[in-house]
């Protein structure tokens, strides 16, 4: 793969211009072209048009039916108080990262982002076993708004604190002092000036988070019960459960315009980022925690973040070996049955083989074709700002990562089914789906290792006796390298936890680890939660494995999220 | 001009502040009397402390030991924001996020200062740091020189009794700082203040300060008028600080005022040093190592022929347009610039 990119080591413009950036271009432009954006045409036609032509009524009878517009209150209250939440926990930890040295401090931020990248069924099972029917809580949550909010708060915990924390490690602390000297007490230098310091940090923040809980699927569809569905979770049950594909799509719809309104005001915030930090190196602002209230904010911040990170790691590992019989390995033997307590006729474990390949296939192609997008980006700084289309192109690849996964599996569903392009029985049609998911993962990683190869470190090479050949080897090899193997595990890990728009593509045979999870959920009794469980510990382990080698890669300066 | 701060006695008695592990001190007992109104500078290296020093005085470090009084009242356990102190730090920290008049009016806002007061107050200040009618215009876009002005007029708003500046003109290029060096001066003068004003560059210090102290590894190593500092340095540690080089071990045939060894170190200040022709009978023979022209005068480098020893001597480069390097010259010192340490 690799391969493909002795190219960048060629310094000139003229050499590489446009053109040979609009190749390198083309293949994920057509790749988006036929598996997103023809997709969501036909979800936007399927919703918009009747048996006789243009039609608002389908569209109009979901906006106008009242358990709709319920599900459609729900979405965005929900939505609403997790942010909230998130912000209020978050905050704090924001704080404790940005001002304060303590042991461990380095590990704890990257440990952080485990929740964050863990598969949502994974997480909802974790969850089902501390706060679900028999859990370890001894409360019984699921069913309730709660158990939604604290799973949501689980995964969004790191995007506010790495977000806001890392803005708040760049304020420079002669600022607070200055508040301070001029009379305002701790409360007043917070306000006027630490907060609006942070608050495009938080602004976007909390536009992620509100999108991921407007957006949130597999967590609603495990923790909420009958009553509590966002729009995802009724597009699903539209679907699978009732056919109604033609409601369904008028909801597509609606989740599609909202999440573009999301996007919009969330580049919005961003572009208001009209305050420039003074940069200082972070240790300056560091202390150790000193009096009793330090101290007390610290430890309190600490066993939070803590119990956050172990408590639904320990529980899934706890339960999975726990049988009614005492601890032992049973539910991991009871994988391989085909009979016995299953009643599906596929054993779990195929479950495993299913979600690798697919994931292998998923990570191939958004690694080939994130690869040759990201180059066609990171590009334009030769000529920079100056062609619109690669600007263009940039967005465009974005977009599906603000696009929900279940938008993703119900366009594949009802575009893929019929000539010209019938995939219903290709085994080929999840890593596909996959791979929209995990392609602007890819992008987002590999654009900023590119650009840091400053064309400056090139020419000095270059001025030291380097032949073009040794330029490549010995400065773009090494930083691509690195960045291209995390963009390689980060998609493989984002492939294997897919659950949103594999539980609409997965053929009944072929079920992969997330959704023979779901099914395992589905059925009653002891043996089949304890598979559930049994399962959701090895794709939490697969997952972190897969991470731990992705953290040691990321190159510095590349995205937060 | 109604008077904008009116002056507090400030001492810092024995304060000792260690930091780390195992604790190494940063000040080790500090005493400091600062009278009411007048301008004390503290000049040291890097690392010496005088930053330190500020943030007790300020509240911001708590001392181990030792106290700081204000008007002879104790100020320990009274939070910063209540000590009725101002500080001005040497980087730009301004609130980016607030207008140049947001700025200045923080400190009168967080007073309660009903608005009309506070916007008179503003263009006060602002005047007397010479930027009337900036309230409006936003502090990322001003250049260096202006940002320590409006922190200047954002540390005087509130009147504090002291007022601490950190270096606050570190960051600003030599010309601009020899331009604000006296207009500083000059303000505090007119508003009677008292201030602790850190620096590391002597000409600052000498510009500014009523009171001289001299600072070296968390000590107050010498302390005085700005001119008995300069002329009578106790140690040679001083005396290199305030940029003096020519320190030798010397056999003395007139002794200087205030000693009595005819051997030891001296120092011997380089305008003290005159080169003439070598046949001069009594002086020194050198070799000149060096002329570089400094404008009116220029300093050149010489190794006497007894020794190791190489002196600076500061010459009218009238003068030196005779000299050569290589050139063998006489050397004579003026005994009113030597002096023993």
């Amino acid at each position: 793969m690799v391969g493909s990119f002795p190219l960048t080591s060629l310094p000139t413009k003229s050499r590489f211009g446009i053109s040979s950036r609009l190749l390198f271009a083309l293949p994920p432009l057509i790749f988006l072209s036929v598996f997103f954006i023809w997709p969501v045409a036909t979800i936007v036609v399927r919703g918009l048009r009747g048996s006789n032509g243009w039609d608002l009524s389908a569209f109009g009878d979901v906006v106008g039916d009242p358990s709709m517009r319920r599900v459609a209150w729900f979405t965005l209250w929900e939505s609403v108080a997790s942010t909230v939440l998130c912000l209020l926990v978050g905050i704090p930890g924001a704080a404790l990262f940005a001002r304060y040295r303590f042991p461990g401090k380095r590990l704890l931020w990257s440990a952080l982002l485990v929740p964050f990248v863990l598969p949502t069924v994974v997480v909802g099972v974790a969850m089902l076993g501390i706060y679900g029917p028999g859990g370890v809580s001894g409360l019984t949550l699921s069913g309730t708004i709660w158990a939604i909010l604290i799973a949501h708060v689980f995964f969004n915990y790191a995007v506010v604190v790495r977000t806001v924390g890392s803005a708040w490690s760049t304020i420079s602390p002669t600022s607070e002092d200055a508040a301070r000297m001029l009379g305002a007490g701790s409360w007043q230098v917070f306000r006027r000036v630490t907060l609006p310091l942070l608050r495009s940090a938080i602004a976007s923040a909390a536009s992620i988070v509100f999108l991921f809980s407007f957006t949130s699927f597999g967590i609603v569809l495990i923790l909420g019960g009958l009553r509590q569905r966002t729009i995802e979770v009724e597009i699903y049950e539209q679907t699978a459960r009732y056919l109604h594909l033609d409601v369904a799509a008028a909801l597509t719809l609606i989740q599609l315009i909202a999440v573009v309104v999301i996007l919009i005001l969330f580049s919005r915030s961003q572009d208001r980022r009209s305050v420039s930090f003074e940069q200082h190196s972070a240790t300056s602002t560091e202390r150790v925690p000193s009096g009793f209230p330090q101290r007390l904010f610290v430890s309190v911040n600490l066993a939070f973040m803590a119990a956050l990170l172990a408590a639904p790691l320990v529980v899934l590992l706890v339960r999975s070996f726990s049988t009614p019989q005492g601890w032992g390995l049973d539910f991991y033997r009871s994988l391989g049955d085909t009979r016995g307590g299953s009643t599906s006729f596929v054993a779990p474990i195929d479950a495993l083989w299913n979600s690798l390949m697919f994931a292998v296939g998923a990570t191939v192609i958004a690694v080939v074709l994130g690869s040759c997008a990201s180059w066609a980006i990171a590009g334009t700084d030769l000529v920079r700002a100056s062609t619109r289309w690669t600007r263009w192109a940039d967005v465009a690849l974005m977009i599906p990562l603000g696009t929900s996964a279940v938008t993703v599996g119900f366009g594949f569903l009802i575009t893929f089914d019929e000539s010209p392009m019938n995939l219903r029985s290709s085994l080929w049609l999840v890593p596909l789906a996959q791979a929209i998911v995990a392609l602007p993962f890819v992008v987002r990683l590999l654009v900023p290792a590119l650009r840091s190869i400053d064309s400056r470190m090139r020419e000095a090479a270059a001025l030291l006796g380097a032949s073009p050949r040794r330029v490549w080897t010995t400065v773009d090899l090494p930083i691509v390298s690195r960045a291209l193997a995390a963009a390689a595990g980060f998609a493989f890990a984002v492939s294997l936890g897919e659950f949103g728009a594999t539980v609409f593509l997965a053929r009944p045979d072929r079920p992969t680890l997330p959704v023979a999870i779901y099914r395992a959920l589905g059925r009653p009794g002891a043996q089949n939660f304890g598979q559930a469980m049994a399962l959701s510990t090895m794709l939490m382990v697969l997952t972190i494995g897969v991470l731990v080698m992705v953290d040691r890669l990321r190159t510095p300066g590349s995205a937060e999220f | 001009m109604n008077e904008i701060t009116h002056g507090a006695d400030l001492a810092v008695r024995t304060v000792t502040v260690s930091y780390g592990n195992p604790p190494s001190a940063a000040l080790a007992n500090v005493t400091l009397t600062v009278p009411s109104g007048s301008v004390t500078a503290v000049l040291g290296p890097s690392g010496c402390g005088k930053s330190t020093l500020l943030r007790v005085i300020a509240g911001l470090t708590q001392p181990d030991s030792g106290l700081v009084t204000l008007d002879g009242v104790d100020l320990a356990g009274v939070a910063p924001h209540k000590r009725g102190i101002g500080l001005m730090a040497q980087s730009n920290s301004l609130f980016p996020h607030l207008t140049v008049g947001g700025n200045v009016e923080f400190g009168l806002r967080m007073l309660k200062v009903p608005s009309r007061t506070r916007r008179t107050r503003v263009a006060e200040v602002l005047e007397l740091v010479g930027l009337p009618g900036w309230q409006d215009r936003l502090v990322t876009s001003l250049s260096g020189g202006e940002a320590q002005r409006v922190a200047l007029a954002r540390t005087l708003a509130p009147a504090p009794k002291v007022i601490l500046l950190d270096e606050p003109l570190g960051a600003l290029d030599r010309s601009l700082r020899d331009r604000l060096v006296p207009e500083l001066a000059e303000l505090f003068a007119l508003l009677s203040v008292t201030a602790v004003y850190v620096t590391h560059d002597q000409d600052e210090a000498f510009g500014i300060a009523d009171q001289l102290v001299v600072m070296n590894a968390g000590e107050i190593v010498q302390s005085g008028s700005p001119a008995t500092v300069w002329a009578e340095p106790d140690s040679e540690f001083v005396a290199r600080f305030l940029g003096c080089s020519n320190i030798v071990d010397a056999n003395l045939q007139v002794l200087p005022a205030g000693t009595d060894r005819s051997t030891g170190r001296v120092l011997a200040r380089s305008d003290s040093i005159t080169l003439e022709p070598r046949s001069a009978a009594d002086s020194a023979v050198a070799v000149i190592r060096s002329i570089a022209f400094r404008g009116g005068r220029c300093t050149v480098v010489v190794a006497l022929l007894d020794g190791d020893t190489a002196l600076e001597a500061s010459i009218p480069s009238a003068d030196a347009g005779a000299l050569m390097v290589g050139e063998l010259v006489g050397v004579r010192v003026d005994s009113v610039g030597v002096r023993a340490i």
